[in-house]
């Protein structure tokens, strides 16, 4: 029994007792039969998911679900503090989408996501103000220099670089300070993944080597970032790229980066879902917690797939192909 | 100074303390454990018991022997320790019973932890819980039995 674990003790009991209420394969996919949107959201609202007043707003659904989850984990989990990494990327969506959106005219709690760390009407409140030292660093320092910068040059992608990078990098570094091995690698695979999506997109559509010195986190220890830029380098881009990652633990996932986006982003979901299974069922420590968390934010990923699907009428097989590995 | 019964009164505190430390986390573990299972369904409170109760009995033994060790070095009866020796075997007596209880109790609750998962998801199954949990009580069996038969015979070794 590790020193510290067995104050996890009440949290890990709760968290099981919750995730009876997670829905497992086959009731995923009576979700995925189920005759229309309503039948649907009828189903989510029979497993206690909150309902808004307007059921039409799947997105609200979501939202509602998941912040309900980490409300849960704040509120059982002894130090809430360490899990904040999990959520840490919303906080950075929202920044980015605050501050594209003030330059748009678009309405900014349409596309700002919860749970966050910084309260999202804060987060719009300093954006619309342009008053950044509202924001805890590094949100302060990064959006008056990417606000300054969009003002500047109106170059969308390079702000959305320079936030996202931040994002891993700071991601990274958050994970590493909680000192828990399950969250580092966790993290580890987010930080990789999403530096080799880049570098993948950035080679196609031609991009060049200094682009991704800059679009590149320094944050992943897998993936090396001078690999990835030399690649974009070298007189063979792509070829050089894959046979890189073919070298790298993330080589099962090659295939589905030159295939298709969404197959590659199910595969990273399902690889950090997989990373979880094996102390789902610790009776100590903070492992269940964080699996508890991620293993919400995928069904609450597959309950988006579907409810789209019923939106839009797609076709049933093509859905069933994109759902994510759940947490059992 | 009399070292040999300051050092046999030790062992007697120590089989205690060490015992009841490990008993107290332990059912304290196990009951908060439970507090979120029992808000689901209270009528599981009667099995969730057993697994809470388990984890204390290092501390009962741990008191058996610390009496036992008293009514032999001339607390509450038994001939007076006067000589380090004497007291040193005491000391080691108690030893067994010390540490193969702290150890067993904290293990016996973490087995306890996932029956308390186990029962939270299949009341049915609570008797598996339970024998599984009381598979580690045997090895504080033997240490509460192995600390017994070497406190009541240190006298005979007329050290």
């Amino acid at each position: 029994m590790g020193p510290g674990v067995s104050k996890y003790a009440y949290a890990v009991s709760g968290a099981h007792v919750y995730e009876k209420s997670f829905f497992t394969k086959s009731d995923m996919d009576k979700l995925l039969t189920a005759p229309s949107y309503d039948a649907v959201v009828s189903m989510l609202a029979d497993r206690g998911w909150p309902m808004p007043d307007d059921t039409r707003d799947s997105g609200k659904i979501l939202d509602n679900e998941m912040q309900r989850a980490w409300a849960w984990v704040k509120e059982s989990a002894p130090d809430p503090d360490l899990f904040s990494v999990l959520i840490l990327k919303n906080d950075y969506h929202n920044l980015k989408a605050g501050i594209k959106c003030l330059l748009s005219d678009f309405d900014v709690d349409l596309h700002f996501v919860t749970p966050s760390n910084i309260d999202p009407q804060l987060m719009k409140e300093a954006i619309e103000t342009h008053d950044f030292e509202k924001l805890p660093e590094p949100f302060a320092s990064l959006g008056k220099e990417v606000y300054d910068l969009l003002v500047r040059t109106g170059d969308g992608q390079l702000a959305d670089i320079q936030i996202d990078r931040k994002c891993l990098d700071e991601i990274s570094k958050a994970a590493n300070a909680t000192g828990i091995d399950l969250l580092k690698e966790e993290m580890e695979i987010y930080t990789a993944t999403t530096n080799i999506k880049t570098a993948f997109r950035a080679i196609k559509t031609g991009k060049d080597s200094d682009f991704l010195e800059r679009a590149l986190s320094d944050g992943c220890t897998t993936v090396s970032k001078e690999k990835l830029v030399s690649c974009a380098a070298s007189e063979k881009k792509m070829e050089d790229l894959l046979s890189y990652l073919d070298s790298t633990s993330y080589r099962s996932g090659t295939k589905y980066l030159s295939s298709s986006p969404a197959e590659y982003e199910k595969w990273v979901d399902d690889k950090m879902i997989s990373l979880l299974l094996p102390t789902r069922h610790s009776p100590l420590g903070p492992e269940p917690l964080i699996g508890f968390y991620l293993g919400k934010e995928a069904e609450v990923r597959n309950a988006r797939i579907i409810m789209a699907a019923k939106q839009n009428d797609l076709p049933l097989d093509v859905v069933a192909k994109r759902l994510r590995r759940l947490y059992e | 100074m009399n070292w040999g019964m300051l050092l046999a009164l030790l062992g007697a505190g120590l089989a205690v303390t060490t015992n009841c430390f490990g008993s107290s986390k332990g059912v304290g573990m196990v009951a908060e454990a439970s507090s979120p299972v029992i808000a689901e369904d209270s009528s599981k409170f009667s099995k969730l018991l057993i697994l809470m109760l388990l984890p204390g009995s290092q501390g009962l033994y741990g008191l058996v022997i610390a009496i036992l060790t008293l009514t032999q070095i001339g607390i509450l009866g038994g001939t007076p320790v006067t000589t380090f020796s004497n007291g040193l075997l005491y000391f080691i007596s108690c030893l067994p019973m010390a540490i193969g209880g702290l150890v067993s109790a904290l293990f016996q609750a973490r087995v306890a932890l996932t029956g308390v998962n186990l029962i939270s998801k299949r009341p049915q199954d609570s008797g598996k819980a339970v024998t599984s949990a009381s598979l580690v009580e045997l090895y504080a069996l033997l240490s509460l039995v192995t600390s017994l038969l070497m406190v009541m015979n240190v006298s005979s070794l007329g050290l």
